[in-house]
Formats: structure tokens, C-alpha cells, sequence
């Protein structure tokens, strides 16, 4: 695991950023032909559940949603195997749901991994893609 | 393709000769296409039960349309003023297919015949006398004494000339019926004022697309100068235009408001072909290939690539077949079949012209044989074309332009990040926007305010409150049953209490009860006599037969004023008003009439454009996945296109415009516009990186290359429809303003956004796929040695 290059949380932030604009883009257009208002919990509900199912689907396929895959990294293993769509819906539901406390705890609790609290417990990290194995073959 | 261009090199005089057979037969069939207004085939289909209901129901049995004459002055009801108006209206009463006159003199004569035995007009007090007892119907002709009308009904059947005419025998009538001095007299009403609409509509439209030619003109002789015949783009996109002309009368579509708009978009997207082709064989030109290879080599490398963009941009219009509305139906069949004549024009037509016209003058290859010459050292061994482009773009047939936007991909490159997150948040800002636009429903905004049979009409809707209105259909063994006509009575009245936009009911009741005391006979037998002493006008307008019988729900100006969504309630209020006043048994009513087939269809128009764009790129991507077996390349088209649709709808919303049966079609047009340049431009990258291997070195070339042919054909289109912008009709202008920014838009995300995703997702694909080549071919030589060793 410590042989894994982790991903600055720089590039981690400008692939969720892209990933959230584009579903956000794909959401509005939902919300316009559903009349749902956009700022309602059922309109945000949507959102976090879009966000949810893309970064599962990806993520699980092929470790990279969109954003990860321009930022070239990936979401692997402890030793940087390929992760499953179990852990993938693990770790998604945090920064789909949970954001802000899925960041914290990791920042404060887990000081250090580069992880948040939903990595650690779907024991996955973020890599540079470069740097494992099945992405570069 | 090869051998596509060496038959179009080898047969050029039959490529001439069928092209002008083609456009002959085009011209032929172009004489019938027939126009269509904004009717109601035009806007719903005619499986629809709006239609059934509105066409069969309301429309043969009770539709007319009316030319009103408004006489205003100090007294409308002295005998010297009726004297005139009846003059007018037995004029008007016998001029063809008009079906009745309605007018306070009317009635003073009717009355007097009735009384007197002689139809005519009486002295002043009688005159005062019988409008005295005039009843609702006096009061909606004369609301006061300074102001009185007169409605000319005609079947809504005929035709728009048949329209003409009677409205042009009305205005002559106005003169000899001789009114007094002092009295204005003003024609108007909604027939008046389509007619004036559509001759200023025909003669604002000669002057902008002279302007939008001249404009298209410069904007090709000052962006693609560096290539000979830089006009020639024109001729050839508007021969596509000629045969898609043709193929419309072949097919009987009908040109509409909304499938005039393809025309801007097929000029757009057509001219592009033309220029691609174009700038290829111009590039080959100038690198001294022979005109025969040069041919060739651009057939080779362009059609295919065009014709990927053509069948993408299809898929995108695909999308507009599902629209329950005809004339988007007709938009979507239309452009599907102006782009391949477009593109079979710059293909065949306009690469075989060109490669005459340089076969022919020869001067550039003498010239470039020096230069060709000075190159061949360091071309040799390499394989003709893809090596000659191995060198720097700058400094290889590069343009101004096309290092301007090099220098823009670059920069747009280095700060990527940015770039993207600035311009996916730009979308969605613009997306959430777009949902804040509202929907112009109202026909008469698309004009200009300050056109005098406008103010005229609004003039005239200002005094006798607007002429919107709602019809009831009420259907019965027989309508003329007391109890059905007490009924109708009822719901007559809950409508004018309860809901504040009615503002009154005309049926078959109000006369009735007029004639009868303010009641209703309970005998059947005194309501048919009754019914058989109405006016023929009266009769016609508001009873078919005796199992048909029509409410008209006047609502002022409420359908435009309300706007789309609150119109829809009030309909909806209408529908629950039926519930809680129940009809009789075995009576049933449906709700009609122009205001509500408007509002629905202009609704639609409008409303079902982002499913209609979803569906589009959801087409595109698939269809990109089929092409090229590849999620990347599939996908790298679509999320451009994506950021172009919410840019729009943020100018729409920020430039207060509102969407209109012409600026609904702006998903299609981003489609179309945005897939045609993303697609030729990843095609032509992908070329460069086969030949270079560097990503970054393709993209450059790429950028400088195709960068100033997209420049020139995208300005081309901005120049030419910048023109309308300067119409006075708010719809053309608003279009205008909505095609220029899609195409700035394209532009701008295919050499900003599109640059950036296309280097990001390939340049590691890239160099991972030439590293897994380095690395087998070094397994093969490690081979080899092993076995040589041996």
C-alpha cells in the first residue's frame, strides 16, 4: 500500500468539482422537464442520488469517473488492486451523501491516509493512475 | 474513398451534368411547395383529440373568422352615421364568401323591417328607441356612443388569397359607403392584421437576406481569403438549398414558420461542408500535390470524416421526429434531408469544380514545384501526404487565424482546470436559467409594437376589451331541450360569477332569453319558434343542426396577458368548473377553440425541447459508440455540446429573450452546429496523431489547420445571420441573435472546452498505447537478436 503514489487531494478536488458540474448539468435538465424545484430537499435527494449511481457505476467498472480520468487517477485497492462496485457503492455513498463529514473525519481522524472516512471503510485509497498497474495495461 | 475521388476526377462533365438536371427537376417541384401559417395542422397532429375536437367539432360547424370596422366619432348612432354603415354593409354582404354583417344598423334596419315592413334606416328617435332595447348583443357592438363596430364574419376555411380579397373589397367599401365627416374609421381584427403581418413580414425579409448575402459575402472574403475562390462555399451550399427545395415539394412538406428556420441552420451546417472540402483541397493545392491526387487525397481524408459529422448531426435531428407537433416533425425531416444535399453538393459539386478550375490554370503547381522540390530530401522515404504534414503547422500553410487559434488551444491547454470548471459552472448556471425563461405565446409580440394595424388592433381590444376567448361545445340528441338550455344557462353564469377572467357568455340562451322576456320557455315547442325567428347569422354561429351547440367564453385579453402556464390553469379551472356544474344526462361539453389550440401548441413547441435536446445526445453518443467502438471518442462530442445548450440558456434568460416557435428549435441548432465542428475537428486530430504520434504536435496542427476553416464557416453563418438581428419582427430578430451566439458558442467550446477533454482523455492513451508499441518492438528485436545469436 505505501508503494501506491496517493492522489493529491488537489487533483481529488478538481475531479469531484467536474464530476459534480457535469451531473449537476445532466440534473437541472431533469429538474426543468420534472418541474421539481432545484433547491428542494427532493430536487437535492436527486442530485445526491445521480452523484451516487455515476460515481458507483464508473468507479466500480473501471476505478475513473470522468473527472478522474482527465485528473489521471484512479480509485484501487489497498495495494492498488482494482475495487469492486460493493466497495465502489461504499465509498461513493460518502462523497454522494455525506460530504462534508466524510471529509472531516478523514482529515482530522485519519491525518495523513489522503482518505476519506468512507475510503478507510471501504478500505480504498485514490491513486495516480501512472502508478498501478491494470490502469497503465 | 480513394476510388470515389478518382471516379469524381475522372467523370467531372457528368458530375456537372447531372448536378444541373437535379437542379432543374428541383426547381420544378420547389413551384409546389405550399406555405403554411400557424394553423392547426401545422401545430397538432391530426390524430390528436385536440384536433378532432377543434377542427370537426368547433371549426366545421361554428368557426368563422372576423374583419372588424371600428367607427369612432361623436355620435356612432345618429341616422346620418347608420345611414352610411348600412350602406356598407349590404356592400360587403354581397361580396363572395362573406357570410354575414353584424352591426348596430343591422339591427336598427332588421327591427324596422320587422316592424315597419321596410329595411331601412329610421329618424333618430326611433333609431334611439330600438337600440334602447338592443340587449347584450347592442352592447358589445356600441359600448358607449362615441365608439360602435362592425364584424364582416367569413368561413375559417377559405383560402389566405380569398381572405385578401374580401379584406381588400371591406376597405373599398369603407370609401363608398360615404361616411360622415369627423368619424374615424379604422379596418382591423385578426384577419386585418395577419395580412398586414405577413406583407411586412415579406418586405422586412427581401432587405435582410439581401444584407445577410452581402454580409456572408464579406465574412467569406475577409475570414477565407487565403484559399482561391473563397465565395465559392456559397453557390455550392445554395445549390444543396435548391434541391432540398425540390425534395420538399417531391414530399409535399410544407414550409412553416418553423421549417423556415431550417434554412438558416442548413446554410450553417451546408457551408461548413463546402469549406471543409474547400480548405483541403486548397491546402493540397498549395503544397504543389497535382490536382488529380490533390482531388483524391481530399475525397480520401474528408468525406469520411464529413459524413460522420453528417450522420451525427442526423441523429441529433432524429430527436425531432418524436415531437407531437407537425411542423417540428417537418423541421426534423427537413434538415435531415437538406444536409445530405449539402453535403452530396460540396462533395461532388463543389470538389469538382475546384479541381477543374485548378486543372486548368496549373499556375500553383509551377509555383509550388520549387518549394516541392526544396522539401523532397527531407520528405523522402515518407509516404506522400500524411509525411508532408510531419513539419511545423506554423510555418505549413498556416493562417493568421488559424495560429490564433493554435495560441487559444494552447493557452486553453495549460490552464485546463479552469477552463473546464469555469465553463461545466457556466452551464449550469445557464441550464437552471433556461428553466426561467419564459414562453412567448402571445403571436401578436412577435411583431413590431409600433406597426399601425397592431396598434389598430390593440387599439380596437382596448375599447371592447380584448377579443380572447374559450368555446364550449355542448352536444345533445338535442341542444335546443329546455333542460339543456337551462343548463347552459347555468354554466353560463357560474363561469361569469365565479371566475374573474370571464367577462362574458354568448350561446343560443342569450338570444333566447332576449326574445323571451329574460327567460327561458319551458315548452320545446316555443323554443323552436324562438330558435326559427333568430337572424341566419345568429343561428349559424351558435347552433349546428339540433345537436350542437356552442358557449363563446369571452375572456378580454386574458390568454395573453395570463401567459403559458397560468393559461393552462384557468383551462384546468374550466375542466373542474364542468365536474361541479354537472351537463344533464347524455349531454356532453368539450372545451375548444383558437386561445386554447394556441397556448396548447405553442406549449408544446416549446416546452419539449430539453427532452427533445436529451434525446438527441443521448442518439449522438450511441450512435458514436457504434462509429467508433471507442467510450472516449463517443463521448468527447457530447460533452461540448452539453456546456453549449446551458451557455444558451443562460443568454436567453439574460438577455430577457423568450423562447418562440423559432428559438424552440435552439437545442437542435446547438446539436447540429456543435456536433459538426467537434466532430471534424476530433477527426482531423485523429488523422495528425497518425501521422505526428505527438498528441500535442496533432493538436496544434489540428488547431491551426482546421481551426480557420471552422473560423471562416462559423463566421460565415454569425455574419450572414447577424442580419436578422436587424429585422423589425422580434421572433426573426431574437432568432437571429440565438443562432449568432450557438455558433460563437460552437466555436469557442470547440476550440476551448473540446481542445482541453480531447487532450486529456487521449494524450494518456496515447502514450500509453506508443509505449506498448516501443515495448513489442523491442520484444521483436530482442527476438530477432536471440535468434541471430542462435
Amino acid at each position: 500500500m505505501d508503494g501506491i503514489s496517493r492522489a493529491s487531494w488537489r487533483d481529488r478536488f478538481w475531479a469531484w468539482l467536474i464530476d459534480v458540474l457535469l451531473m449537476g448539468i445532466l440534473w437541472s435538465s431533469l429538474m426543468t422537464i420534472s418541474t421539481i424545484g432545484a433547491s428542494s430537499a427532493e430536487g437535492l435527494g436527486i442530485l445526491a442520488t445521480m452523484l451516487f449511481i455515476y460515481w458507483t457505476a464508473l468507479e466500480g467498472y473501471r476505478g475513473q469517473s470522468l473527472g478522474k480520468m482527465l485528473l489521471n487517477i484512479v480509485v484501487v485497492g489497498p495495494v492498488g488492486e482494482k475495487i469492486g462496485f460493493q466497495d465502489s457503492a461504499l465509498e461513493s455513498f460518502g462523497k454522494a451523501f455525506l460530504l462534508p463529514l466524510d471529509f472531516l473525519v478523514g482529515w482530522i481522524v485519519y491525518r495523513g491516509s489522503s482518505q476519506r472516512a468512507f475510503n478507510r471503510f471501504s478500505d480504498t485509497v485514490v491513486a495516480d493512475a501512472n502508478e498501478v498497474s491494470w490502469c497503465r495495461h | 474513398m480513394e476510388r470515389l475521388g478518382a471516379w469524381i476526377t475522372a467523370n467531372p462533365l457528368t458530375i456537372i451534368a447531372v448536378a444541373l438536371i437535379l437542379t432543374v427537376v428541383a426547381f420544378h417541384f420547389a413551384q409546389s411547395v405550399t406555405m403554411q401559417g400557424m394553423n392547426t395542422e401545422s401545430m397538432v397532429g391530426k390524430e390528436s383529440p385536440l384536433y378532432q375536437i377543434y377542427d370537426h367539432l368547433y371549426k366545421e360547424n361554428f368557426g368563422t373568422e372576423s374583419i372588424v370596422v371600428m367607427i369612432e366619432g361623436d355620435d356612432v348612432a345618429s341616422s346620418k352615421v347608420q345611414t352610411a354603415m348600412l350602406r356598407f354593409s349590404d356592400f360587403v354582404k354581397d361580396v363572395p364568401r362573406v357570410l354575414s354583417v353584424t352591426s348596430i344598423a343591422d339591427i336598427v334596419a332588421d327591427t324596422e323591417y320587422r316592424d315597419n315592413g321596410l329595411r331601412r334606416i329610421p329618424a333618430q328617435e326611433r333609431i334611439d328607441e330600438i337600440l334602447a332595447n338592443g340587449g347584450p348583443q347592442l352592447q358589445a357592438l356600441m359600448p358607449d356612443r362615441g365608439h360602435t363596430m362592425m364584424s364582416i364574419a367569413d368561413p375559417v376555411y377559405i383560402t389566405d388569397d380569398q381572405r385578401s380579397e374580401i379584406l381588400k373589397e371591406t376597405t373599398e367599401a369603407v370609401t363608398l359607403a360615404d361616411f360622415p365627416p369627423g368619424y374615424s374609421i379604422t379596418v382591423t381584427g385578426s384577419s386585418a392584421l395577419m395580412k398586414s403581418i405577413t406583407d411586412a413580414m415579406n418586405k422586412s425579409q427581401g432587405q435582410i437576406m439581401l444584407l445577410a448575402g452581402v454580409l456572408m459575402v464579406f465574412a467569406l472574403l475577409l475570414l477565407f481569403r487565403h484559399v482561391k475562390w473563397p465565395l465559392l462555399p456559397i453557390p455550392v451550399v445554395m445549390l444543396g438549398i435548391v434541391w432540398t427545395f425540390g425534395a420538399m415539394g417531391l414530399l409535399q412538406i410544407p414550409l412553416t414558420m418553423v421549417s423556415f428556420s431550417a434554412f438558416p441552420l442548413l446554410i450553417g451546417i451546408g457551408i461548413d461542408y463546402a469549406i471543409q472540402f474547400h480548405n483541403r483541397i486548397d491546402e493540397e493545392f498549395s503544397k504543389g500535390v497535382p490536382p488529380i491526387k490533390a482531388a483524391i487525397n481530399t475525397v480520401n481524408h474528408v468525406a469520411i470524416p464529413v459524413m460522420v459529422a453528417l450522420i451525427i448531426t442526423i441523429a441529433g435531428f432524429v430527436a425531432l421526429l418524436s415531437s407531437s407537433v407537425p411542423m417540428i416533425r417537418d423541421f426534423g425531416f427537413l434538415c435531415i434531408i437538406g444536409l445530405i444535399m449539402c453535403y452530396l453538393s460540396a462533395l461532388f459539386v463543389g470538389v469538382t469544380v475546384l479541381y477543374l478550375g485548378e486543372k486548368r490554370s496549373g499556375s500553383r503547381k509551377k509555383r509550388a514545384d520549387a518549394r516541392a522540390d526544396a522539401r523532397a530530401e527531407a520528405l523522402a522515404g515518407a509516404d506522400g501526404l500524411s509525411g508532408s504534414l510531419s513539419g511545423s503547422p506554423s510555418g505549413d500553410g498556416g493562417s493568421a487565424i488559424g495560429l490564433y487559434v493554435e495560441k487559444t488551444a494552447d493557452f486553453c491547454i495549460h490552464k485546463w482546470q479552469t477552463v473546464l470548471a469555469v465553463a461545466l459552472l457556466l452551464a449550469l448556471m445557464g441550464n437552471y436559467l433556461d428553466s426561467l425563461v419564459p414562453v412567448e405565446t402571445d403571436t401578436k409580440n412577435y411583431i413590431p409594437q409600433d406597426l399601425p394595424p397592431l396598434v389598430d388592433f390593440r387599439h380596437m381590444s382596448n375599447i371592447y376589451g380584448g377579443t380572447d376567448s374559450i368555446q364550449f361545445i355542448v352536444q345533445a340528441d338535442d341542444v335546443t331541450d329546455p333542460a339543456n338550455l337551462k343548463w347552459m344557462d347555468e354554466f353560463s353564469n357560474y363561469l361569469l360569477m365565479s371566475r374573474n377572467q370571464v367577462y362574458g357568455t354568448t350561446s343560443l340562451v342569450t338570444f333566447i332569453k332576449q326574445a323571451n322576456g329574460g327567460t327561458i320557455p319551458n315548452d320545446k315547442t316555443d323554443v323552436r319558434g324562438i330558435i326559427d325567428s333568430l337572424p341566419a347569422s345568429v343561428k349559424a354561429k351558435y347552433l349546428s343542426g339540433h345537436n350542437a351547440a356552442m358557449i363563446d367564453v369571452n375572456l378580454g385579453q386574458t390568454a395573453s396577458n395570463l401567459g403559458l402556464e397560468s393559461f393552462d390553469r384557468l383551462t384546468k379551472e374550466f375542466d373542474k368548473d364542468l365536474t361541479w356544474v354537472t351537463p344533464p344526462p347524455g349531454v356532453s361539453v368539450k372545451m375548444t377553440g383558437d386561445s386554447m389550440v394556441r397556448t396548447v401548441t405553442i406549449g408544446a413547441l416549446t416546452t419539449g425541447r430539453v427532452e427533445m435536446s436529451l434525446l438527441g445526445l443521448v442518439l449522438i453518443f450511441i450512435l458514436l459508440l457504434i462509429i467508433y467502438r471507442d467510450l472516449i471518442k463517443a463521448l468527447l462530442p457530447v460533452l461540448p455540446m452539453l456546456v453549449v445548450i446551458g451557455w444558451m440558456g443562460g443568454v436567453m434568460y439574460l438577455g430577457g429573450l423568450k423562447y418562440t416557435p423559432l428559438t424552440a428549435t435552439l437545442g437542435a441548432l446547438v446539436l447540429g452546429i456543435g456536433s459538426e465542428y467537434a466532430i471534424l475537428m476530433m477527426e482531423r486530430f485523429y488523422e495528425e496523431l497518425k501521422n505526428v504520434g505527438d498528441p500535442f504536435e496533432a493538436l496544434k496542427i489540428t488547431a491551426n489547420r482546421i481551426g480557420s476553416a471552422l473560423v471562416a464557416s462559423g463566421m460565415t453563418v454569425v455574419f450572414g445571420f447577424g442580419a436578422l438581428i436587424t429585422s423589425p419582427f422580434n421572433i426573426t430578430s431574437n432568432f437571429g441573435l440565438v443562432t449568432v451566439m450557438a455558433v460563437v458558442f460552437a466555436l469557442v467550446t470547440t476550440f476551448t472546452v473540446f481542445v482541453v477533454l480531447m487532450l486529456r482523455m487521449e494524450v494518456r492513451r496515447e502514450v500509453l498505447d506508443n509505449a506498448r508499441d516501443e515495448l513489442k518492438r523491442a520484444l521483436r528485436l530482442m527476438r530477432k537478436s536471440d535468434g541471430l545469436a542462435r
